[in-house]
């Protein structure tokens, strides 16, 4: 085993710098980003128990992020792969064991790989909190902090180094086989199995469109797993597109197109390597734009929109778990809610006030005047004086900023007990609000 | 092709050559590139496989070498059959008792000359400072120890295959296969490389394979057998009065036997 360890230190120290200093570079950003996605839920969402809205946004966040960088991992291990199989190769032609072989393989990418992933985790020690109280102070979208413990690190450092080296590894199987004099000829990748992952997402995403008996959770948690193994499917499937496009192109009559299908032949991984890393980057604007899609259409973002209309406009606040604010505190705020806010947990809640308490609206004009918000009467014509359950309500401040950006209340709350609410106490119940325009509709759907 | 039942006792042919193959058939795909070929070499004897391009004569290099299982017959090192084994098994005869010359050497380019040589004793588990002087040795008597610390692509093609020849004999293998190994080498070179070969075979009784398609390398051999078309046409016996034979090669150094060897020493 010590001549075997040798032997992949030596193969270490043989390689040339660029191969060293990409791998490592390829893993610490890999790393990084690992580990900045795994503490972007802490940092996002102050409670403990996020409500399942939030855990699926931001899984499905996570798990968008997350394919890419795994992407980045195994082709960095990748890189000058050939020289590396030819010298495998070589090992195998001296006689050592297939097992040996693949364990000089991994050793050699797996020190590499766990340099550069013990910098990557390094660097995020080093810039998460400078990082997490920039954005804090800054846009507000942490609400914790972007942090991991040590053992956090390491794990991820360790995983990220066991990673890389057996996907490196992994494609030296086909030198164990038979060993060859020469340079290890490589074989096709065109199998059509490689289409299998695509076919079962995009057939699963079809079935969902036909398939309206699923819930919320179902149908996102369907969604998100379709998608995944289709942009997977898509990845694994690239070698079949290149070998496939290198046998169109070498029969054609230009010799130049001859030429260039013959080198895709000859080197199938380098041509679909390329791809792969179009496609990382087509993967990752689009889901990207995905995401934030899907959280522009979330009812919070809607929410925050909508407050930074003109004009009288209608503020609901409503609840998604059992956790509320008590009975008393809507009777001082003289303003409780009656509207049903369609969204993934919503719910109607009762009015608590008399219609026509001017009592109350005095005193919900007073508490409001102590927050952020400007609480007036809306100008609509005819409309009584005396503020109702569903009234209009302005405002004017920053709050809508941060819930344009983030679609999490949670900045609204803190701004709260930043303010001395009387409300914010130490509740974290005000979680969604949602202010509408007021139209001649939501006029009639809330008198 | 026509299939026969393997050997299951070990021929007479096998029984007395270091190392034989019996009745090989292989194809590659639907081309058949072996129809029945036998081959025995016995201890410290050279014989030089001859043939065109494209005779199958690497491919006998590579069943012989295990680096290819034969569709059908058999392979026998020292009364042992080997093509049977499994993956490990062959893995480790190459390993410990077979030592093989390519054409272009096949070294590991980004290891020195001296270190290419180290290797196979590295891996035998062989310690550090004993392989490295048994590298030197080999090396010097090749005539490329000065060159020992530059990397391969920092010598010449010559020099490159006189240190992949020094890699094959030093862990002091029972028998050598050499595929056209002064292919790329100029005549006073490739005389140097097969002295070499002549003091492993009549020093140390090493089985010499020498595929070759150069009359003039075939000559230095005891024996010639000439293959075209996936059959042996015939066999050729040398009278061994060729100058290497009669005259004062230098001798090869004395490898020490590798640790570790799976097979019993010699």
């Amino acid at each position: 085993m010590a001549g075997t360890l040798s032997t992949a230190w030596r193969f270490v120290r043989a390689d040339s710098a660029s191969r060293q200093v990409g791998i490592i570079a390829g893993n610490a950003v890999g790393t990084f980003l690992i580990a900045a996605v795994a503490a972007l839920p802490a940092a996002l969402t102050s409670d403990d128990a996020p409500e399942l809205g939030v855990r699926l946004t931001i899984g499905v966040a996570l798990i968008f992020v997350a394919i890419p960088v795994f992407m980045l991992l195994a082709t960095v291990g990748r890189l000058s792969a050939a020289t590396r199989d030819a010298r495998l190769m070589a090992l195998r032609l001296l006689g050592l064991r297939p097992s040996r072989t693949l364990a000089v393989a991994a050793v050699e990418n797996g020190l590499l790989s766990l340099a550069g992933a013990l910098a990557g985790v390094a660097i995020f020690a080093l810039a998460a909190p400078a990082a997490s109280a920039a954005v804090r102070n800054g846009p507000g979208w942490f609400s914790g902090t972007l942090a991991l413990s040590p053992l956090w690190l390491a794990a991820i450092a360790l995983a990220a180094g066991l990673f890389s080296a057996v996907l490196a590894a992994a494609p030296a199987r086909r030198l164990l086989e038979e060993p060859k004099a020469g340079r290890p000829r490589r074989r096709g990748t065109g199998g059509w199995w490689r289409l299998g992952l695509f076919g079962f997402g995009a057939a699963e995403l079809v079935w969902l469109g036909f398939e309206p008996g699923l819930s919320y959770s179902q149908r996102t948690w369907a969604v998100a797993c379709g998608v995944v193994a289709v942009l997977v499917g898509l990845v694994l499937s690239v070698p079949l597109f290149s070998v496939r496009v290198a046998a169109a192109l070498a029969k054609s009559r230009r010799t130049v197109v001859q030429l260039a299908g013959r080198g895709i032949q000859a080197e199938p991984t380098s041509g679909a390597r390329l791809v792969l890393g179009l496609g990382a980057v087509v993967f990752l604007a689009v889901a990207l734009t995905g995401q934030l899609w899907r959280m522009e259409n979330s009812s919070a973002i809607k929410m925050g929109q909508r407050l930074l209309g003109d004009g009288p406009q209608l503020l609901v606040m409503y609840q998604s778990s059992d956790d509320w604010w008590p009975q008393e505190d809507w009777d001082e705020l003289g303003y409780p809610p009656k509207a049903f806010v369609p969204g993934p947990d919503s719910e109607e809640i009762p009015a608590a006030i008399p219609d026509g308490n001017r009592g109350r609206e005095g005193t919900a004009r007073r508490r409001c005047r102590r927050w952020p918000l400007d609480f007036r009467r809306g100008p609509s014509p005819g409309r009584s004086p005396h503020l109702r359950p569903g009234q209009p309500l302005l405002r004017r401040s920053g709050v809508c900023r941060h819930l344009r950006r983030v679609g999490l209340v949670q900045p609204v709350h803190d701004r709260l007990q930043r303010s001395g609410s009387p409300l914010a106490g130490d509740r974290a119940g005000l979680q969604f609000v949602q202010r509408r325009r007021l139209t001649p509709k939501t006029e009639q759907r809330h008198p | 092709m026509t299939a026969t039942t393997p050997a299951t006792t070990t021929p007479p042919a096998a029984q007395r050559a270091a190392l034989a193959g019996i009745d090989l058939w292989h194809s590659f795909g639907r081309t058949e590139v072996l129809k029945g070929v036998s081959v025995a070499i016995a201890p410290g004897e050279i014989v030089a496989l001859m043939g065109p391009s494209g005779s199958g004569k690497s491919t006998v290099l590579h069943l012989l070498g295990a680096l290819l299982r034969p569709d059908v017959g058999s392979v026998w090192l020292a009364g042992r059959r080997i093509d049977q084994l499994s993956q490990n098994g062959r893995s480790d005869l190459r390993l410990h008792r077979f030592g093989f010359v390519f054409q272009f050497g096949d070294l590991i380019p980004e290891l020195t000359l001296g270190e290419n040589v180290e290797l196979p004793l590295r891996l035998t588990g062989v310690k550090a400072s004993t392989a490295r002087r048994l590298a030197r040795e080999f090396l010097d008597r090749l005539g490329v120890a000065d060159q020992a610390d530059r990397l391969v692509q920092e010598v010449s093609g010559g020099e490159a295959q006189r240190a992949a020849v020094a890699r094959a004999l030093v862990t002091s293998p029972e028998v050598i296969l050499a595929d056209e190994p002064t292919g790329s080498l100029d005549t006073i070179t490739g005389e140097l490389v097969l002295e070499a070969f002549v003091s492993a075979a009549r020093d140390l009784g090493t089985a010499v394979l020498l595929v070759t398609h150069e009359a003039r390398v075939a000559a230095w051999a005891a024996r010639e057998v000439l293959l075209r078309d996936g059959r042996i046409l015939g066999g050729v016996e040398q009278p061994s009065t060729h100058p290497s034979w009669t005259g004062q090669p230098k001798p090869l150094p004395s490898p020490a036997p590798p640790a570790g060897a799976p097979w019993p020493a010699r």
